[in-house]
């Protein structure tokens, strides 16, 4: 009865705070422990991609390219879609804005960087971690509590070497990629546009894109893509090895997989580009 | 009387004895084994000795929450004890090297309590899945290794190519015997083989953990609640209870001479705070 009314009673604002700061607490202190976790991940599936064959723990190429065909190859038609339409939409944006300094035809620099540079791989990096790093934190959280893994581990399976690194491989492969491939779409995508509304001829558009881009440009928003591709696929891991209830804890490590990918992209890209402008 | 007195009184079948290192045929020595979870308040097993012997069946029993899954998991080598010492076929687990490691698994069949067949491939590919990983074998002779522990857990050839989702209950368990003892392993582990089965596929189920013993000299350890299952297969019975082992022996020893909480365990009698899933 007393502990009852104690929960029902209405908190006061220190409890809370004191509560909130517990939790606060406790939160960063998981946080702490799986970047620990994600970290040693990382470190292992190193070990077993150069020295697991030495282990009898060889990683095995039929598992990697199935998981690209997973991650990259069905992706393809949505990644083409989307980076056309976000090509369309920055050409829309682009030559309203210079319209007011009656440069229009400098749009091909605008989208030719910020698509190369920013929105190819966050784009790509925000459907790989909602399509690919829910899924494959799913699968995992799954298999812990089907007793999969436990059965790789009695069978001499290692399962970051069997599981973890031919879907890390496969993410940190194709991510850059499909990088590119939203490079290319989404530029075509804003050259459609610029042909529409300008009339500007698609070899007239190529010749200013070539001109406006660089290597440099493009391997920015490619190195970028690595980065996400094996934050994302360290999370979904984490995320689907720390599931040890039941079925709705799937449910729990998939969402917060999305939530945390997504997060971590963008802190991520807004951190490389304060390193990389001030280099 | 001590009860664990019996613990020494097992089959000592010396013919198919597997001669472990210092050449005593003890398959499987546990020796004060403490296991505390982290977070709980007490030790999950409080100091448990065991010893199993070759070519013997033993069926640990206990109530729920008693430690089974516990004990069973240090056997597996799943997890790693708190304090004490596990010794598997003269190996010790706690000083064991990765390469002896790799051996001993090849050495052990674990059959999951769900199966954990690996839901994305076949039943088939399950089942090549150890020989993939430990042998080198061409495909023929796999799918014939495949058909053969089809054959000899019952099951029909095309069972291979059905994804373990589409087995009935029983017969996933099955599978997932057959999978257990794909590198014929000296020493198998059963999780509840009966469990949740209707009373002829249990007994066809027991019939072929007999055959294992008989047939293909396995050392085979047991966790059940079904009373009728453990008496008809077991040539010891390990009761277990609060992580302790309460007694061990033949069905026989345990009716003349255990104490009352070992007779109604074997009744099926409950304890008055204990679910009654003995019944
Ligand atoms: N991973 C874990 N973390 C914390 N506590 C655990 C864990 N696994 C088991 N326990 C605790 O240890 C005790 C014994 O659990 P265990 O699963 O070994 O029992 P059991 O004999 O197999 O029971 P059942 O017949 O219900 O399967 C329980 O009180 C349980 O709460
Ligand atoms: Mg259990």
């Amino acid at each position: 009865m007393a502990e009852q009314s104690a929960n029902e009673a209405p908190i006061g604002p220190v409890e809370a705070l004191g509560r909130a700061l517990v939790g606060g607490i406790a939160s960063f202190s998981r946080g702490i422990s799986e970047l620990g976790f994600g970290a040693a991940l990382l470190v292992q599936s190193g070990y077993f991609l150069f020295f697991g064959r030495m282990r009898h723990q060889p990683v095995r190429l039929p598992s990697v390219i199935e998981q690209m065909m997973e991650i990259g190859i069905r992706a393809l038609p949505i990644a083409t879609v989307l980076s056309f339409v976000i090509g369309v939409t920055l050409a829309m944006q682009g030559i309203d804005l210079l319209k007011t300094f009656g440069a229009e035809s400098q749009v091909v620099l605008a989208v030719a960087l910020s698509i190369s540079r920013e929105f190819a791989p966050l784009i790509m990096g925000i459907l790989v971690a909602g399509r690919s790093g829910s899924a494959l934190a799913a699968r995992i959280g799954t298999m812990v509590i089907s007793q999969e893994i436990d059965a790789l581990r009695v069978m001499g399976i290692n399962p970051v070497r069997y599981l973890v690194v031919p879907a890390l491989l496969a993410m940190a492969l194709l991510m850059p990629l499909m990088t590119f491939w939203a490079d290319v779409f989404g530029m075509l995508g804003a050259a459609v546009y610029a042909r529409l509304e300008l009339g500007m001829s698609f070899q007239a558009y190529a010749d200013a894109t070539f001109t406006a881009l660089t290597v440099d440009h493009l391997m920015h928003g490619i190195g970028k893509s690595v980065i996400f591709a094996v934050w994302i696929a360290l999370v979904a891991v984490v995320n689907g090895l720390a599931v040890t209830g039941g079925a709705e804890q799937v449910g729990r490590a998939t969402t917060r997989t999305v939530v945390l990918s997504i997060a971590g992209i963008i802190v991520t890209d807004m951190l490389f580009i304060f390193v990389l402008t001030r280099g | 009387m001590d009860p664990t007195e019996h613990m020494a009184a097992g089959p000592r079948d010396t013919e198919n004895a597997i001669v472990t290192e210092d050449a005593e045929p003890v398959v499987i020595d546990v020796r004060d084994l403490v296991t505390h979870y982290p977070g709980n308040a007490e030790p999950t097993l409080k100091g448990v000795n065991m010893r199993i012997y070759p070519n013997e069946i033993v069926c640990i029993m206990g109530g729920s929450g008693s430690g089974k899954s516990t004990l069973l998991r240090q056997i597996m080598a799943l997890d790693r004890p708190t304090s004490g010492q596990v010794r598997i076929l003269g190996h010790d687990l706690s000083a064991i090297g990765h390469r002896d490691m790799h051996e001993l698994r090849k050495k052990i069949g674990v059959a999951f309590q769900g199966g954990a067949m690996f839901n994305s491939m076949t039943v088939g590919e399950n089942l090549k899945l150890p020989l993939r990983e430990h042998a080198k074998l061409a495909e023929e002779q796999m799918d014939i290794m495949v058909r053969m522990k089809l054959a000899f857990v019952s099951l029909d050839p095309e069972t291979a190519l059905k994804l373990p989702s589409e087995l009935s209950g029983g017969m996933l368990k099955r599978a997932a015997m057959a999978r257990a003892i794909m590198m014929d392993p000296g020493l198998l582990f059963c999780d509840e083989p009966s469990a949740g089965l209707d009373p002829a596929v249990s007994a066809a189920l027991d019939d072929l953990i007999l055959k294992l013993r008989d047939v293909m000299g396995m050392t085979i350890v047991v966790v059940t609640h079904e009373r009728a299952s453990a008496f008809k297969i077991a040539d010891r019975i390990v009761i277990l209870d609060k992580g302790k082992i309460l007694m061990s022996g033949t069905l026989d020893e345990l009716r003349a001479t255990g104490p009352k909480r070992v007779q109604d365990l074997l009744d099926g009698v409950p304890e008055e705070t204990e679910v009654a899933n003995w019944i």
